[in-house]
C-alpha cells in the first residue's frame, strides 16, 4: 500500500535526520535564548553605566569636582567600551581642570582623542586639550592640538582659541587674522561673534604707525 | 516536498531564518526610543523619519515665546516666520541626530530613572508629592497616552546625557577668563568736540542745487503707497444690541432663572468707634471702656446718634455722616462687628463690641434678608445677559457664514454684506503707517492684511481677521495708489529743508575730519577748538557695553585705537543722526576694578556657558556633516 510505504519512508527519513533536526532546533532556540540573554545583559550594563554617568553629571553640576572625578574614573574603569566612557571622560577632564590637576585633565582628553569612535568627539577633545596646554603655559602644544582639529564644524571654536593663544604669545597680527576667520565662519554662534568682535575692537582695527 | 525542506533547512537558509527571528529581540531596547512615526514626516535623518508634529510643536512654542516677549500688539510682520520655521526645523533635526548618536553609542536610560524623572516633574506635584490625577489631566490636555509621554521624556533624557558632556563639561582656561574679564570690565576715558550741523548751514542755497538734490532723490519725495479698503465687520456687541426681547419673554426667563439672581442678606448700620489698639495695655483699655460707656449713657439720656457720632467717634469717615456705614453684606466687616450687626433687629443698638480697631457701638437701621430679587430689580441685567447669549450664538453662525462667503466669492464682499445684512464699510486711503484715529484700520493685523500680496496684488478678499473683544472682519482693496513721484513744485519747501540739513551735515563732517587729521598730527586740542569757536566736553568715563550717551558713540569709543605709549590721545569721530559731527579723543584705557566676587563668578559662569554652547553646536554640526539628511519642504507648512 502506498500509505504504508510513505510511513516507512518517513520513519527511515526520521532515523536518518531526526537527530540533526532536533539538534538544529535546540541550537536555534538556544541561540535565540542566548542572544536574548546577552542582549539584556548588555542593556543592564548600559543602564548601570547610565546611572553612574548621571551621578557624574549631578556632581559636576553641584561643583563637587572631587566626587565627579572619582565617579567618572570608576565608570571609565568598569565600562571602558561603553558609549558613556567618552562622555564621562569629558567630565573627568573638566573637573580635573577645575581642581588644577593638569595631568589628569590632559590624559582624559588624550584618551578620547585616541579612542572615541566619533570624529566630532575627537575634535572636541583637541579643542579642550589646547585649553589645558594654555593653562599649563605651553602655547606650542596648544597650537599643535588645534592643528589636529579637522577643518569644518569646529572652525569658529578653534579660530577663537587660536587667536587667544597667539595674542598670549604677543603675536597681535596673527591673532587678528585668526579671529577674522571666526567672523567669516558660517558655524559661529552670535555670542561667539560678539566676543570675538570685542577682542578685535580692543586690538584696534586701524594700524597706528 | 519534504526532501526539499530537508535540503534547504540545514543550509544557510536555516541560519537566515534564525537570524531574522532574532533581530526583533535583539533590537527591543532601541524600540523604546524609535516608535514608527505615525504622522507626516518633515525630514528624514539617516533614514529615520522626523514626525512633523514634533516640528509643529516646537515652532509654536517658540513663536508663542516670541509673541509674549514682544507683547500683544506686535505686528505679525515683526516675526520672521520663515526664520522661525527654519530654526525649529534645524532644532528637530539636531535632536534626532543626537538621539541617533546616543543609541548607536549604546546609551540607555533605565526605566527606574525615567520613573523618577516623571514623578519629580514640577507640573505633577500635588500637595503630597506626585499626583496621579495631575498626571492624567496633563496627558489628556496634551493629547498623549502614557506611552507617548514616556517616550518623549526618555528621548529627552537621552539627548540630555549627550549634550551635557558637550555643553557643560567645558574647561575654561584661566587665560581666556582673564582676557574676557579684562575686556568686559574695561573703562575708557574720553572727551568729545561737537560740531553742530546748524553751525555749518550753507549761507545761501541756490534753487538749482535744491533742484539737483530733488532730481537725484526723487524716490524719497514720492507719496507713500496707499490703499482704499472696504470691509465687512461683525461684532458680538453690535449683534447683541439688535436682539429684540419681548416683555413676556423676560418674565418667563425670570421665572426660569430667578435662582441665579438671589441677593445675599444685608444690613444697614451706623456706629461710633472709640479707638483702642489690638495690643493695648490695661490702662488704655479701661479708659476706652469708660469713654464708650459715657457715650452709651448720653444716648440713653436722649442724645441723637448722629450728634454722638460726630462728637465721640474716632472713625473719621463715618463720623461726619452721623456714623452711617450704609448697606453691607456678610464678609465685608470685621467678624465680631458682623456678628453683632447681623444679630440686631432694626432700630436696635449693641453694647460695646471689641474689634482690632477698638470698641464700637452699633445701631442697625435697615435689614434685607437673603432672597430672590424682584423682577423689576434684575430686569435690565436679565435683558443684557439674554441678548448676549443670543448674540453669541448668532455671532458664531455669522462669522462662519462670513468666512465661507468671503472665500467662495473671493472677488467681492457685497455678497457677504448682503447675506449678513451688514454695511460694507470703507476706510478711505490708508498708508502703511495709519494712526490710531483710524480705529480698526490702524490695527497692525488689518494693515498687514490690506498690504499682503494675496489681497493687494491678487485682488482677493483677506482671510477672516480676528480682533480683541469678539470682533472679526474681512477686507479687500477697492483702490490702490502706488507710491508716486511728485513734481518739484509741490515739494519744493520740503526738498529745500532736507537739502539744507544734508549739506550742513556734510560740511560738519568735512570740518570734523579735517580736525581729526590735524589732531592726529599732534596739533593742540584747545587751539583747534577755539579757532572754530567750539569747546571740548569735560572728560567722561565709559564702561563697555554701556549704551550711554549713544550706542554709536560708546561703540566707537571701544573700537578706537588705544592712546599712544607717550600718553597722546587717539582721535576718531562719527556723524550722529541729527547731522552733528562728534570728534572723539580717547584719553585712557583703564582696566576695571573687577574685585567684586559676585560679578566675577557670574562672568565665569557666563563665559563657560557661552563656550559650552559654541562647542555643543560645533559637535552637533560635525554629526550633521556625516549624516544623510533629507528635508520634505512640502510638509513644512
Amino acid at each position: 500500500m502506498a500509505e504504508d510505504e510513505d510511513v516507512a519512508k518517513l520513519k527511515t527519513w526520521w532515523k536518518e535526520y531526526g537527530l540533526t533536526i532536533v539538534a538544529g532546533a535546540v541550537l536555534g532556540l538556544g541561540g535565540i535564548v542566548g542572544w536574548n540573554a546577552w542582549q539584556s545583559h548588555q542593556e543592564r550594563r548600559a543602564e548601570e553605566a547610565s546611572d553612574i554617568y548621571a551621578s557624574v553629571v549631578a556632581a559636576a553640576a553641584g561643583d563637587r569636582h572631587e566626587e565627579a572625578r572619582s565617579r567618572a574614573a570608576h565608570l571609565l574603569e568598569e565600562f571602558p567600551k561603553s558609549g558613556y566612557a567618552t562622555l564621562a571622560a569629558f567630565f573627568a577632564s573638566a573637573s580635573a581642570s577645575t581642581l588644577g590637576d593638569w595631568d589628569e585633565a590632559r590624559s582624559r582628553l588624550t584618551w578620547i582623542e585616541e579612542n572615541a569612535s566619533r570624529p566630532g568627539y575627537r575634535d572636541l577633545a583637541r579643542i579642550r586639550l589646547a585649553r589645558v596646554f594654555l593653562d599649563e603655559e605651553d602655547p606650542e602644544s596648544a597650537l599643535e592640538a588645534l592643528g589636529r582639529v579637522r577643518p569644518g564644524a569646529f572652525d569658529a571654536v578653534a579660530g577663537e582659541l587660536r587667536g587667544d593663544i597667539l595674542l598670549a604669545r604677543g603675536e597681535a597680527e596673527e591673532a587678528r587674522a585668526a579671529w577674522r576667520t571666526v567672523l567669516a565662519s558660517e558655524h559661529a554662534l552670535p555670542s561667539s561673534r560678539a566676543r570675538v568682535r570685542m577682542k578685535l575692537d580692543d586690538l584696534g582695527h586701524t594700524q597706528i604707525p | 516536498m519534504l526532501q526539499s525542506i530537508r535540503d534547504r533547512a540545514t543550509g544557510w537558509v536555516a541560519w537566515t531564518i534564525v537570524i531574522l527571528i532574532c533581530i526583533p529581540f535583539a533590537l527591543w531596547g532601541v524600540y523604546d526610543y524609535m516608535t514608527p512615526s505615525q504622522g507626516v514626516a518633515i525630514a528624514t535623518v539617516n533614514g529615520v523619519e522626523v514626525d512633523a508634529r514634533r516640528f509643529t510643536r516646537l515652532y509654536q512654542q517658540q513663536r508663542y515665546r516670541l509673541l509674549t516677549l514682544l507683547g500683544d500688539r506686535a505686528p505679525a510682520a515683526m516675526i520672521d516666520d520663515a526664520r522661525l520655521r527654519e530654526q525649529a526645523l534645524e532644532q528637530v533635526i539636531d535632536d534626532e541626530l543626537v538621539v541617533q548618536v546616543g543609541l548607536e553609542d549604546r546609551l540607555r536610560v533605565a526605566d527606574r530613572r525615567l520613573a523618577e524623572t516623571i514623578s519629580s516633574l514640577p507640573q505633577f506635584q500635588g500637595e503630597s508629592g506626585f499626583s496621579q490625577e495631575l498626571y492624567d489631566v496633563y496627558l489628556r490636555n496634551q493629547g498623549l497616552g502614557p506611552l507617548g509621554f514616556e517616550f518623549e521624556v526618555r528621548r529627552n533624557l537621552l539627548v540630555e546625557e549627550v549634550i551635557s558632556a558637550l555643553a557643560r563639561a567645558v574647561n575654561v582656561s584661566e587665560h581666556e577668563y582673564r582676557e574676557t574679564r579684562r575686556l568686559a570690565t574695561q573703562q575708557r576715558e574720553y572727551a568729545t568736540l561737537r560740531l553742530p550741523a546748524r553751525s555749518f548751514r550753507p549761507a545761501e542755497v541756490d534753487e538749482s542745487e535744491v533742484r539737483e538734490y530733488f532730481d537725484s532723490n526723487r524716490r524719497r519725495f514720492s507719496s507713500p503707497e496707499q490703499v482704499n479698503v472696504e470691509y465687512v465687520e461683525l461684532s458680538r456687541d453690535d449683534i447683541a444690541g439688535t436682539v429684540l426681547v419681548e416683555e413676556s419673554e423676560l418674565r418667563s426667563l425670570y421665572e426660569e432663572r430667578k435662582a441665579d439672581y438671589t441677593q445675599p442678606a444685608q444690613r444697614e448700620a451706623r456706629h461710633i468707634l472709640v479707638e483702642l489698639a489690638a495690643d493695648a495695655d490695661a490702662a488704655s483699655e479701661a479708659a476706652a471702656h469708660e469713654r464708650i460707656e459715657e457715650v452709651a449713657r448720653r444716648l440713653a439720656g436722649g442724645m441723637s446718634f448722629e450728634a454722638a457720632a460726630r462728637e465721640y467717634s474716632d472713625d473719621p469717615g463715618s463720623s461726619r455722616r452721623g456714623g452711617s456705614l450704609g448697606w453691607f453684606s456678610s464678609g465685608v466687616m470685621d467678624p465680631a462687628f458682623e456678628d453683632a450687626a447681623f444679630a440686631l433687629g432694626e432700630g436696635e443698638r449693641s453694647d460695646a463690641v471689641r474689634t482690632p480697631f477698638g470698641l464700637h457701638l452699633i445701631e442697625v437701621t435697615g435689614r434685607r434678608e437673603a432672597g430672590v430679587a424682584e423682577f423689576e430689580e434684575v430686569r435690565d441685567r436679565l435683558r443684557e445677559d439674554y441678548q448676549l447669549e443670543v448674540a453669541e450664538q448668532r455671532y458664531f453662525e455669522q462669522v462662519e457664514q462670513l468666512a465661507n462667503l468671503a472665500f467662495e466669492h473671493p472677488d467681492t464682499l457685497e455678497v457677504a454684506a448682503e447675506a449678513l445684512d451688514v454695511p460694507l464699510r470703507e476706510t478711505g486711503f490708508l498708508s502703511r503707517n495709519a494712526d490710531e484715529s483710524q480705529g480698526l484700520a490702524a490695527e497692525p493685523r488689518f494693515l498687514d492684511a490690506a498690504f499682503s500680496p494675496e489681497v493687494l496684488d491678487e485682488g482677493n478678499n483677506s482671510e477672516l481677521l480676528e480682533f480683541e473683544g469678539a470682533l472679526v472682519a474681512v477686507l479687500r482693496v477697492r483702490e490702490h495708489r502706488p507710491a508716486r513721484e511728485q513734481d518739484f513744485d509741490s515739494v519744493r519747501e520740503e526738498a529745500r529743508t532736507e537739502f539744507v540739513a544734508v549739506r550742513s551735515a556734510e560740511r560738519a563732517r568735512e570740518a570734523g575730519e579735517a580736525i581729526i587729521d590735524r589732531l592726529r598730527g599732534r596739533e593742540a586740542e584747545d587751539a583747534i577748538a577755539s579757532e572754530s569757536g567750539l569747546a571740548w566736553s569735560p572728560e567722561s568715563s565709559l564702561r563697555r557695553a554701556e549704551p550711554t550717551p549713544s550706542p554709536g558713540l560708546s561703540g566707537l569709543v571701544f573700537r578706537m585705537p588705544k592712546p599712544e605709549a607717550d600718553g597722546a590721545s587717539s582721535y576718531d569721530g562719527l556723524a550722529e543722526d541729527n547731522g552733528d559731527f562728534v570728534v572723539v579723543a580717547l584719553r585712557a584705557v583703564d582696566s576695571g576694578d573687577g574685585d567684586d566676587a559676585d560679578e566675577e563668578s557670574m562672568l565665569r559662569e557666563r563665559l563657560a556657558s557661552e563656550l559650552g554652547r559654541a562647542e555643543l553646536a560645533a559637535t552637533v554640526a560635525s554629526f550633521r556633516a556625516d549624516a544623510d539628511i533629507v528635508v520634505n519642504e512640502e510638509n513644512l507648512q
